[in-house]
């Protein structure tokens, strides 16, 4: 009874052991350079009913990308978030059993889109050199480095007038700003403020300058040694607007000699006989 | 009422066994203390040499060279699996942000690995956190899919930037030293 379907097996197992069309793909004759990655590619071949999935490898990632055949061509086209990093790439096709590779290579990108100027120290001082170095390098779409005139970055030394001021790398940018700041100070003068009877009595600087006639930063510590017979007293100021002011105490115990002290430099001896 | 005062404990302790594992799920360790597998299992071979003005530090060097070959490690297995949060560590917040344009998951057709570089230090900050380096020769090799293989000699700049803890890879440029012939 089952006799006559051998006939029908037999047949369908001969046309199952058929050997498998290879899959012959080439880029289209258009191409005489490489096609360019953000743009539909044209590929020609033969047995193309089959295909599946084609991705594009670029020489980071790698992506799927939409295609169409129509006879014996193949139209390809990247997705819109596909980054096109340059360096050796290649296009797969897949079929069920077969995967054809494509190589070409993505070009590097000439397109500007970031500048990084890259400078250290962010703060001078005017006690140092004021010199500066400056690394530019560029950017393109796809996070590619693109190449300077000698290397891929360009290596440059500023050297800057010891003037206190603010700048910037670019302009308008306020993220590479960097500061000349005032240095230390070269002349400490102290005086004693003695107004009218009942009245706070004080100790005031001179107008504290760099070597440069830049006024130091506000906020700047000074401290003042206060020596009696019997012992030293410190009193801690910050400088505003160039000066430092210190309230003298009612207790203090005349006569006594004041000092003030910047960092590593201090003014000469005040003698306060009475006040 | 017994019987409803245990099912409403249960139903609490319920709710509060399933949140703590939901959130144990989303929690992510600190990447000092994740073995980093796919940087241990990575190797290659790498000149080195400085050109720079500004030297780094022997010390310097060494983590230089390691997080470089790190950085490679982690390029060929995004290469391959399109894992963008692998190598992380490893990005700029602006080349990570790159990468996850694209994000998609891999077949996983080619694997790439990274035989011999060539590696020049051109620029390096004199804070140390900047480094401009030119590999003059990376010798690429391509395992496609039905036993293919594909070697290709490549030059590489790269710019890193030193943020937390890392050499991080904030642009690249990578160019076949011969063009590449098309099929």
């Amino acid at each position: 009874m089952y006799t006559k379907f051998i006939p029908i097996i037999l047949l369908i197992l001969l046309w199952s052991c058929r050997p498998i069309e290879p899959l012959e793909i080439v880029w289209d004759s258009q191409y005489d350079s490489y096609p360019i990655c953000s743009q539909e590619m044209v590929l020609k071949g033969e047995n193309l009913e089959g295909i599946q999935e084609v991705y594009l490898y670029t020489s980071v990632q790698n992506s799927p990308m939409d295609f169409k055949t129509e006879n014996d061509t193949i139209h390809i086209k990247s997705k819109d978030n596909t980054n096109c990093f340059s360096g050796p790439a290649f296009i797969i096709v897949s079929t069920d059993l077969q995967k054809v590779v494509l190589p070409f290579e993505i070009p590097s990108e000439d397109q500007v889109l970031i500048q990084n100027d890259f400078r250290t120290p962010k703060t001078l001082n005017t006690d140092s050199l004021v010199a500066q170095q400056s690394i530019v390098y560029e950017i393109g779409t796809h996070r590619s480095l693109l190449p300077q005139a000698k290397h891929y970055a360009q290596e440059t030394y500023y050297q800057f007038t010891p003037k206190d001021t603010t700048l910037r790398a670019r302009e308008g940018d306020p993220k590479t700003a960097f500061y000349i700041e005032a240095g230390s100070v070269k002349d400490i003068k102290i005086t004693l403020i003695n107004p009218k009877a009942n009245t706070q009595k004080y100790i005031k600087s001179n107008l504290l300058q760099d070597s440069y006639g830049n006024t130091i930063r506000n906020g700047t510590e000074g401290k003042l040694f206060i020596t009696s017979k019997s012992g030293t007293q410190i009193l801690r100021s910050y400088s505003q607007e160039g000066i430092m002011k210190f309230p003298l105490p009612n207790t203090i115990a005349l006569p006594v000699n004041a000092y003030l002290e910047i960092g590593a430099y201090r003014s000469k001896p005040l003698k306060i006989m009475s006040l | 009422m017994k019987f409803l005062y245990t099912f409403l404990t249960s139903l609490l302790v319920a709710i509060a066994v399933s949140k703590i594992i939901a959130n144990s799920e989303k929690s992510e360790l600190p990447s000092y203390i994740i073995n980093d597998d796919i940087a241990l299992n990575h190797h290659t071979k790498i000149n080195f040499d400085i050109q720079s003005q500004v030297k780094p530090s022997p010390v310097g060097q060494e983590q230089l060279l390691n997080d470089y070959k790190n950085i490679w490690a982690h390029l060929n297995h995004l290469y391959t699996t399109n894992e963008v949060s692998a190598g992380k560590k490893y990005y700029t917040e602006e080349f990570f942000d790159a990468l996850c344009r694209q994000f998609q998951k891999s077949p996983q057709w080619v694997q790439r690995h990274d035989r011999e570089h060539h590696l020049i230090l051109t620029h390096y900050s004199r804070n140390g956190l900047l480094a401009i380096l030119h590999d003059s020769l990376v010798i690429l090799e391509y395992d496609f899919p039905n036993q293919q293989k594909r070697i290709e000699k490549v030059e590489v700049a790269i710019a890193l930037i030193y943020q937390g803890e890392h050499w991080r890879l904030d642009a690249l440029n990578i160019k076949p030293i011969k063009r590449i012939k098309k099929l």
